[in-house]
């Protein structure tokens, strides 16, 4: 055995070349063989698909049938070339009359695949060779496949071929989630350029690839991407490529659940893997870009390549209201824009929380300072002020005195009476002199330019004006005048 | 964002109204009491003015913590102050010793930087820490701020913001109302003078 595998071998190594070449050109006329196939290493074809295998495996084996020994046509078919393998195995075995046909002439053979084809098996050459190679093709084709083709090879060839359609479809899939899996997807257009541009970076780096996966995919999935109505209302055009990906792998999904419990039971097991794989270095990815795009969204949508659990749903919620409110205040805290990042954001927050507490502190201790007598000038002051910087006339309607004006009006009354009356008199001379003065001064224009409007007229308008001061009333009668100059 | 005029007025009104009851003990009052007399008026108006909120609601507990205050606010508010002190039947807030609770804390998040500390300082764990620092040091500052928990926290945090703001523009601009007159005052002349010096200036 182990002679006749060597001899193979050197065999094979000798008409290695040849045979390559002639599996290439054979498997391009493959029903399904698009570059990336033949990139990729070579997948174990579909049921549909064994019939062209069977038509090239005596092209290939042809030239070989005389020098081998007919036991050996098995092995060396086998070793042929990657996924010729399992093909030419399935065929052999499934050509247990034909052999001899095949090593006779091509032609025969031609015609035999379609008597033979729906199979009873023969067992394997389960060899330690094959199963090697099994193994290697199921690790090339990606990890948690292994199982699914070591358990097959002593089985016979239906389930076998089922199991390689099934892990032509996982590989498929998981190629093709794995180049997308890291994907930006759904970002609304209006935020962030930057990830915009990434993603589209992404997406052109990937499409050729993507393209011959998804031409692929249309074997298996129908009108995968005709089908492909728009996700959701909310992506923006932009996306609609990966939204269309997104779909793609939904109706993969269906197709494979179609296909029977079994497959698809394989199938979401090894999607479950490739989702953990995905969502693994997906998901830092998905949590950047939440972190650093907020979505216009309403409703919560799982992102491409993230898990889907509801813990991790609401979390991204919670992300992106936090940062949305983080976008708020990075508007008001003044000097913000540049700073991203939520600790140095909750410390310039809380500078500045700090500081205009401080500063109402020092206004207060300010404006105890400036006034002994706060009280009954506040309206008056500002009523001049109001006259001084607005010459417009303003509608004193909206006076409003208020309930706690009887109370006070007492104890002012009683307090500052004689204050009140030398204040009245100075801040009349004041008026009267500010009012003559008005147009004229350039102090005051320059202060009334420092302190330029500081008051707005609806505010001051609805001050109320304590008719305590009866020589006062008289001014307040006459503040209409004043104010319709 | 800008507060809006309605608020400023809201404002100014309840301030006016705060000086004007506090100024019955004015003259007795020290620099020291006028200030917080003061202070106090402001944050009782801008607390008034801005509504029901949580930061409102917490700043007027506060206050009203103080007995002397309580007359005060009860003046200002009037039928309001039961209404705004009285718990929302929602937030009910465990009693809790804020000591103990840093303490535990404190304990936690050390026993938690011990266990990682073998494995290498992790940047993830250390942004953590930091964020939640100040998230604590930014709890204190909102009134009202220790129940709630991050997203709620910066949305009060935003609205104390801006009632902050405008509570500062509008004493400012009450300061310089009352200063004009004070400058005016203490260049106390005749009309020909004072028309030389604002000639002068």
């Amino acid at each position: 055995m182990e002679m006749n595998e060597d001899r193979k071998f050197g065999l094979e190594k000798s008409h290695g070349d040849h045979l390559s070449n002639h599996s290439s050109g054979v498997s391009a006329d493959w029903q399904f063989n698009t570059p990336a196939m033949s990139a990729a290493p070579p997948h174990p074809c579909t049921a549909a698909s064994l019939v062209p295998p069977l038509t090239s495996s005596p092209f290939l084996s042809a030239p070989m049938a005389e020098a081998f020994v007919p036991g050996l046509w098995n092995h060396h078919a086998t070793s042929v070339g990657g996924s010729n393998i399992q093909n030419t195995t399935s065929a052999i075995n499934s050509i247990p009359i034909g052999r001899p046909v095949a090593m006779s002439s091509k032609g025969m053979l031609l015609s035999t695949p379609p008597l033979i084809f729906p199979p009873s098996l023969p067992h394997f050459p389960a060899d330690s060779g094959f199963i090697e190679r099994a193994a290697r093709f199921s690790c090339l084709s990606g990890g948690g496949f292994m199982d699914v083709n070591l358990l097959r090879p002593s089985q016979s060839v239906a389930p076998a071929r089922k199991a390689s359609k099934v892990v032509m479809e996982t590989q498929v899939q998981n190629s093709e989630l794995s180049m997308t899996a890291d994907k930006v997807v759904s970002l609304p257009a209006a935020y962030g350029s930057i990830d915009q541009s990434r993603m589209d970076t992404r997406r052109d780096r990937r499409s050729p690839h993507i393209s011959n996966s998804e031409s692929q995919e249309t074997n298996f999935c129908e009108g995968g991407q005709d089908g492909n109505v728009d996700s959701s209302g909310n992506s923006s055009p932009s996306d609609l490529g990966a939204n269309k990906r997104k779909r793609t792998i939904q109706d993969m999904e269906k197709d494979q659940v179609q296909r029977g419990p079994q497959s698809s039971s394989e199938a979401t097991e090894t999607k479950h893997k490739v989702e953990q794989n995905s969502s693994k270095h997906g998901g830092k990815n998905g949590k950047d870009n939440s972190e650093a795009a907020e979505e216009g969204y309403v409703h919560v949508r799982a992102r491409r390549g993230q898990a889907t659990n509801s813990h991790s749903l609401a979390e991204r919620v919670r992300r992106e209201k936090i940062s949305e409110r983080m976008k708020y205040l990075q508007e008001l805290v003044p000097g913000c824009s540049k700073v991203t990042g939520k600790a140095v954001m909750l410390d310039e927050i809380i500078n500045y929380v700090q500081s205009l507490q401080r500063q109402v502190e020092f206004l207060s201790m300010k404006l105890a300072a400036v006034n002994p007598q706060l009280d009954f000038s506040v309206e008056r002051l500002l009523a001049k002020n109001l006259r001084e910087f607005h010459g417009s006339p303003l509608s004193i309607a909206g006076f409003s005195q208020e309930m706690s004006y009887p109370r006070v009006y007492p104890s002012q009354h009683g307090l500052g009476h004689a204050g009140s009356s030398t204040m009245v008199n100075p801040s009349d001379a004041y008026r009267r002199t500010m009012n003559t003065q008005l147009p004229t001064t350039s102090g005051y224009k320059e202060l009334s330019m420092q302190m330029h409007n500081p008051w707005n007229e609806e505010i001051v308008m609805q001050m109320d004006y304590d008719a305590n001061h009866p020589p006062n009333a008289q001014e307040m009668n006459r503040k209409p005048d004043g104010f319709a100059i | 964002m800008q507060a809006t005029k309605s608020f400023e007025q809201a404002f100014l009104r309840h301030l006016l109204r705060g000086f004007r009851l506090s100024a019955v003990s004015y003259k007795s009052m020290s620099l020291q009491e006028r200030k917080s007399a003061i202070k106090l008026s402001a944050d009782v108006a801008m607390a008034s003015a801005r509504g029901s909120r949580k930061w409102t609601r917490g700043l007027i507990t506060k206050l009203s913590r103080e007995d002397e205050h309580r007359s005060f606010l009860r003046l200002i508010l009037g039928t309001e102050y039961g209404r705004r002190t009285k718990p929302r039947h929602g937030s009910w807030k465990i009693p809790r010793s804020k000591k103990i609770v840093r303490r535990s804390l404190r304990v936690c998040s050390r026993r938690k930087n011990n266990l990682r500390a073998p494995h290498g300082v992790k940047s993830g764990v250390l942004a953590r820490t930091l964020v939640e620092k100040r998230t604590h040091a930014l709890k204190r500052l909102v009134p009202g701020g220790e129940s709630l928990d991050g997203c709620s926290l910066l949305d009060e945090a935003l609205d104390y913001v801006i009632s902050l703001r405008a509570q500062v523009d509008l004493m400012q601009k009450l300061l310089t109302t009352f200063e004009a007159p004070k400058l005016r005052a203490l260049s106390k002349c005749t009309l020909p003078e004072r028309k030389a010096s604002f000639v002068g200036k």
